[in-house]
């Protein structure tokens, strides 16, 4: 260095910073963005009355596969120490398949979910996919925006068979305005009575059936069962004169979330939105009876557990199930894991009974999709492993063994019992719950994020469940202030 | 003797070493709290969801919280009532465990730290606890009112009793003020004390009129943080009300949170960010306006 002379050094240097640059210069990725014309449908009101009507707009078409190599960030919520290395897993045989492809997952707890995504949309930086995506979808869904990409496009060009997905699934995977499919079906949740078996027998009472087609297995009959196996601490039954209604003991039946099922069973909308219009709030007169009568069952008869007892009676238990002082508990598939922890009685699952409408029944259906950001730059990619984790071979483990949910597709219902089975340390019918998917309501309670709807909701539907007042009395006008909300908002448009 | 020049190069550099050194604060001061603040303001005119740029919409989002949202006016009705009785309660008995741990008792300091712990507590800790105190069934609270044969409420589940919970949950942590009224009792001359003793004074008078007015400025300054600090209230409702039941403890701070970052609609909670604002803004300097007419400070001479 000492004996460098200037012409030496200026060589050097040159060479270096070529070398540097040839180093920095990474390869491009080539997208081609076209644009070509497509047909959607949009809700306007003619004359008072909603209409769908079609426009023709432009957007962009599916881009280019990138020959080089991308990174599709995944973001995921409850990611456990079980669960983490499964989804590694399906994302290491994805990668086998696609080279070019790598998923990386961003797990986040289930409470910082949605907040995280918001964070990432508001930065600018959003991730290319979500999935399992639950409620959490429809807060990025209004009229006039959806963060999420259109799929009609991609599931056209490549012919994508969408029949093995129930309806349920696709009117949940629709964006509810524009009637676009934004996500794919990956994990369904369903819901059915489980019962103890032990309390039932000890009655004498024959168990509820497992046969979601029993004509006679209604209302009216889990109510008669209710009643007889509600009892105080005399051991008095419900239809017992002297039944202490005080000192209750063991109830007949129990409904974690009465909210919209019980208004829905009996041939109601959903409180929020009417599902046909959604400028209109539902909370119908229909909707209202059902309703009240949950709370006369729970308030005036004490054969139903009310929602804010369930705490105080479960006490350090799981759940009020687990304690053996309840018959018939309305349960859902994200339940399962807890049942297994139950030594002390028999149990067993069953079908919930239908309303006075025939096909209506005490639970909804949920259903977690995969979806695309519509920001992302990696839309093939992102819709390789879309279709991946909702393919034929892939979406039972995307589901069953992920998550112990139903599976997305309707051919592997049947598999479902199959690997259930196996991990109930008890004697049950699995096959209730796999049973139970065509008969849930989709969850049309889920708005767009318009206004104080839940605020408003949230404190009429507390009276009704705290039997400070009854759902007539309360609902009119609740349903007027959530009206009041949505014109608020539809104004804009 | 340094020149006119000397003097005003050595006073330019010693301008320069102070912006240098102030910088840092300037600059983050600008970035995460100024330039926030007058963005907040600018988003209360709009719509904004943060999935599209923020749309101006004037004062609707102000005159949709008079005309349409119910739970706008119900949730300043909630923390104007929560505020109206905690904040006389803290003071007042903040005061007085002050005054018991200000006389001379065995193991003072230990006292001391044993009242000051609470409030050193994480609010979602407290919460927690005190959401289990007040269970119906196997709260400490309810089981102790049953050894006096009292049936306790149902506290937090129901709409009666809710509120008056979280205001005696909130008393929990008086010792924070607790502390400060402690030094300043201990500011008053001893002098004052002989004097009101030696005209004939008795324990109630000394208070009165010693004690008292020589710690009123303490009283002002705990007066303010609890106006500023329980009108943003939030901890306890979101962790063990969620706003219930019925809204009874639908806190502002509350609303706005929900408002935000739950049906993320940020223009709405900008404009009610700006409301509880100009809210505090204004009691505070009623406060403060009035403080002349019974704040006494040491050595001013009232007229």
């Amino acid at each position: 260095m000492k004996n460098m002379n200037r012409r030496t050094f200026l060589r050097a240097a040159a060479l270096t910073g070529s070398g540097l640059l040839a180093a920095a210069c990474q390869p491009k990725i080539v997208e081609v963005e076209k644009v070509v014309t497509q047909i959607v449908k949009e809700e306007v009101i003619v004359e008072g009355t909603p209409k769908i009507v079609e426009k023709v707009v432009e957007v962009a078409a599916p881009t280019v596969a990138p020959k080089d190599k991308v990174n599709v960030r995944d973001i995921v919520w409850a990611g456990t120490a079980k669960t983490i290395p499964m989804y590694e897993m399906i994302a290491q045989s994805f990668n086998e398949r696609f080279p070019h492809i790598t998923i990386e997952h961003l797990f986040v707890p289930n409470d910082q979910h949605t907040p995280r995504i918001q964070t990432m949309i508001a930065a600018g930086d959003p991730p290319e996919v979500a999935s399992p995506l639950g409620g959490a979808i429809h807060f990025f869904r209004a009229p006039d925006y959806s963060v999420w990409l259109n799929l009609d496009p991609f599931v056209e060009r490549d012919n994508y068979d969408l029949s093995d997905f129930g309806e349920v699934s696709m009117v949940s995977a629709q964006n509810p305005f524009t009637k676009s499919l934004e996500g794919m079906p990956v994990q369904l949740f369903s819901g059915f009575i489980t019962y103890n078996k032990d309390l039932f027998e000890k009655a004498g009472i024959p168990e509820p059936p497992h046969d979601w087609n029993t004509d006679d297995w209604d209302i009216e009959k889990l109510v008669e069962i209710a009643s007889l196996l509600t009892l105080d601490d005399k051991g008095r039954n419900a239809n017992d004169p002297s039944f202490d209604k005080e000192n209750v003991v063991q109830y007949g039946y129990y409904e974690p979330e009465p909210e919209s099922d019980w208004g829905f069973m009996w041939g109601g909308h959903s409180p929020r939105t009417d599902v046909e219009n959604r400028r209109n709030v539902g909370l119908d007169d229909v909707f209202i009876e059902g309703a009240d009568y949950w709370r006369q069952m729970a308030f005036e008869k004490r054969i139903f557990m009310p929602t804010y007892e369930a705490t105080n009676f479960a006490g350090v238990m799981a759940s009020p199930f687990h304690t053996g002082k309840l018959a018939m508990v309305g349960a859902y598939t994200w339940n399962v894991a807890s049942y297994k922890d139950i030594k002390d009685f028999r149990y067993d699952f069953a079908a919930e009974p239908h309303g006075p409408v025939r096909d209506r029944f005490p639970f909804r259906t949920c259903m977690d999709q995969a979806t695309i950001f519509a920001k992302s730059k990696l839309h093939d990619a992102s819709w390789e492993w879309l279709k991946y984790i909702s393919s034929e071979d892939i979406s039972f483990r995307y589901s069953v063994d992920l998550r112990e949910c139903l599976p997305a597709r309707l051919s592997h219902i049947p598999k479902y019992g199959e690997r259930l089975k196996p991990t109930m340390p008890q004697d049950v019918d699995v096959n209730v719950v796999a049973e139970s998917l065509p008969f849930g309501h989709y969850s049309e309670a889920w708005p767009p994020p318009t206004g104080w709807i839940d605020d408003i909701w949230n404190i009429y539907n507390q009276k009704v469940k705290l039997n400070t007042a009854s759902a007539y009395e309360c609902y009119p006008e609740c349903r007027e202030l959530i009206q009041a909300n949505w014109d608020a908002y539809y104004a804009d448009f | 003797m340094a020149t006119a020049r000397q003097r005003s190069t050595a006073a330019r550099r010693e301008a320069w070493a102070f912006h240098l050194f102030i910088s840092p604060w300037i600059i983050g001061f600008i970035v995460f709290t100024l330039f926030p603040v007058l963005a907040s303001l600018a988003l209360s005119f709009t719509k904004y969801n943060i999935a599209q740029p923020p749309v101006w919409i004037g004062l609707k989002n102000y005159r949709n919280a008079v005309t349409v949202d119910p739970t706008f006016f119900l949730a300043l009705r909630v923390t104007w009532t929560y505020a109206l009785a905690s904040i006389p309660l803290q003071l007042v008995l903040g005061l007085i465990i002050a005054l018991m741990l200000n006389a001379d008792i065995p193991l003072v300091s230990v006292w001391r730290t044993l009242y000051y712990l609470p409030s050193v507590l994480s609010g979602v800790a407290v919460a927690v606890l005190w959401a289990l105190i007040f269970h119906p069934s196997s709260g400490i609270l309810n089981n102790l009112l049953a050894i006096f044969g009292i049936k306790g409420p149902l506290w937090l589940f129901s709409k009666q009793w809710a509120l008056p919970a979280l205001i005696i949950m909130s008393l929990w942590g008086v010792g924070g003020s607790m502390i400060i009224y402690l030094s300043a009792l201990q500011g008053v001359p001893t002098t004052l004390y002989e004097a009101a003793t030696i005209d004939g004074a008795g324990a109630w008078r000394r208070f009165w009129n010693v004690t008292l007015p020589m710690i009123t400025p303490v009283l002002l300054f705990n007066l303010i943080m609890g106006i500023i600090s329980t009108l943003q209230s939030f901890t306890s409702a979101f962790v063990m009300t969620q706003g219930g039941p019925e809204g009874a403890t639908l806190f502002f701070g509350l609303k706005l949170y929900y408002t935000a970052f739950r049906d993320i609609r940020m223009g709405y909670a900008s404009m009610m960010a700006w409301v509880l604002f100009i809210i505090i803004l204004v009691l505070t300097m009623a406060v403060v306006k009035s403080s002349s007419a019974w704040v006494y400070y040491e050595g001013t001479l009232k007229r």
